[in-house]
């Protein structure tokens, strides 16, 4: 077969709606397309654990307590099942976890922009875990129906427990939405906070590049930033005004007609400067990761042999 | 076939049991130094929730597998008598009997 049959096969394979395992033959590019993505999502459940992480010792009762360490004790498994799957993807890139880290540490790596931000109070809390995750909820659901198999299969038991992150967020923040006018006034604060890095968080609206194109076309990925920002809008807008919380932005609004949200867009060059690495809390955290791993050096070497986990 | 490992790695292929009487079904993957490790850590990241009973750890290495099965090749014959489908025809089969006994 030649590869121009091969790629013939490949996408008649995937338009018939059949997945991509591992061990099958792929165009080098669908290879580095899925992996950069894993990757992205992996480096950001790693770095998704640390804001969370601050509060575990300051978090108000035993109960809220075990819940915070559970999550991040969910958030930091997810990470070690989705490096798996990129560890298989990129074994022929000659790529290993240890490289992962090493590019993560080093700042080379992709993770969401809203894992630069300061968690102040217990608010923030509340919001992330209610609309950070609802939104990696939005994109995770979207890429259920991934092209590649392997990804798929382990997003489906990540996806259930964001779900139960979820409704731990919510309740924290209608425990904080029916309490003083103190506990609303640092609610309203942590959800004006959080507002752009949240529509930031689906990406520009748009994204025509041929890269994306692409990755549609494979069913990497399958719905556009400005769906999925919509989706959220959609599912999570009414909710918040339904407890009374203001929306930072006059705009925000449902066409009737369209069901379309109108909203401000946000400032993109912040979202930019976010994906550099300049964000608030960017140096910091991935220092703070920087230092797990050479601390933890020597337990990875006691678990593991001579092969590294995150 | 699975995908080759570095010598100086083990990845084991973790199978888990949701209720006693179920299969056995894959649920992922993990490296580890040991068997032993290995199931800890299959633990940790599979029945944090108590999804499973219990679970299987298998060296990917000690795996043997087909290559992927051509089903659209085996399907293009007549294969009918292997099915159920094949078989339709038995109620009418009964009917005709009953009228010829009756």
């Amino acid at each position: 077969m030649t590869d121009e049959q091969r790629l013939q096969a490949f996408e008649a394979r995937i338009a018939s709606g059949e997945k991509i395992e591992s061990d099958d033959w792929m165009p080098d590019l669908y290879r580095k397309q899925a992996l950069r993505l894993i990757l992205t999502h992996a480096n950001s459940e790693l770095m998704g654990a640390l804001p969370e992480r601050e509060w575990i010792p300051r978090a108000p009762g035993m109960h809220r307590k075990l819940a915070v360490l559970a999550k991040v004790q969910d958030e930091i498994g997810h990470a070690q099942l989705i490096y798996r799957v990129a560890e298989d993807l990129a074994r022929p890139l000659g790529l290993t976890r240890d490289d992962f880290m090493k590019d993560l540490i080093a700042g080379r790596a992709k993770f969401h922009n809203v894992f630069s931000y300061p968690a102040p109070t217990w608010a923030d809390v509340g919001v992330i875990a209610w609309l950070v995750d609802g939104a990696a909820l939005v994109t995770q659901g979207a890429l259920l129906r991934t092209s590649y198999g392997p990804y798929g299969r382990i997003l489906r038991r990540i996806c259930a427990e964001e779900a139960i992150h979820l409704k731990h967020g919510e309740d924290i923040v209608l425990t904080l939405a029916g309490g003083t006018k103190a506990q609303r006034q640092m609610l309203q604060d942590a959800l004006s906070r959080w507002w752009e890095p949240l529509l930031h968080f689906f990406g520009p609206p748009d994204e025509v590049s041929p890269n994306t194109e692409q990755m549609v076309r494979w069913g990497i990925r399958l719905k556009s930033n400005e769906a999925m920002r919509q989706e959220f809008l959609q599912n999570y807008a009414p909710k918040i005004l339904e407890i009374g919380l203001l929306v930072p932005d006059p705009a925000l609004e449902k066409d009737p007609e369209s069901g379309v949200w109108h909203y401000t867009q946000p400032d993109w060059d912040v979202f930019w400067k976010v994906v550099r690495g300049e964000g608030p809390k960017t140096k910091e955290r991935l220092s703070l990761r920087r230092l797990a791993y050479e601390d933890q050096a020597w337990i990875r070497q006691a678990v593991q042999g001579a092969h590294h986990v995150a | 076939m699975l995908p080759e490992t570095a010598p100086d790695e083990t990845f084991y292929e973790v199978f888990g049991q949701t209720d006693r009487g179920e299969p056995y079904v894959q649920l992922g993957s993990l490296p580890a130094a040991d068997p032993e490790m290995a199931l800890v850590l299959a633990r940790e990241l599979f029945s944090r929730r108590g999804e499973v009973i219990s679970l299987w750890l298998v060296d990917r290495e000690a795996i043997h597998a087909t290559e992927r099965l051509d089903g659209d090749l085996i399907r293009a014959t007549d294969r009918t008598y292997r099915m159920g489908e094949g078989y339709r025809v038995t109620v009418e089969k009964r009917r005709q009997l009953r009228r010829v006994t009756s």
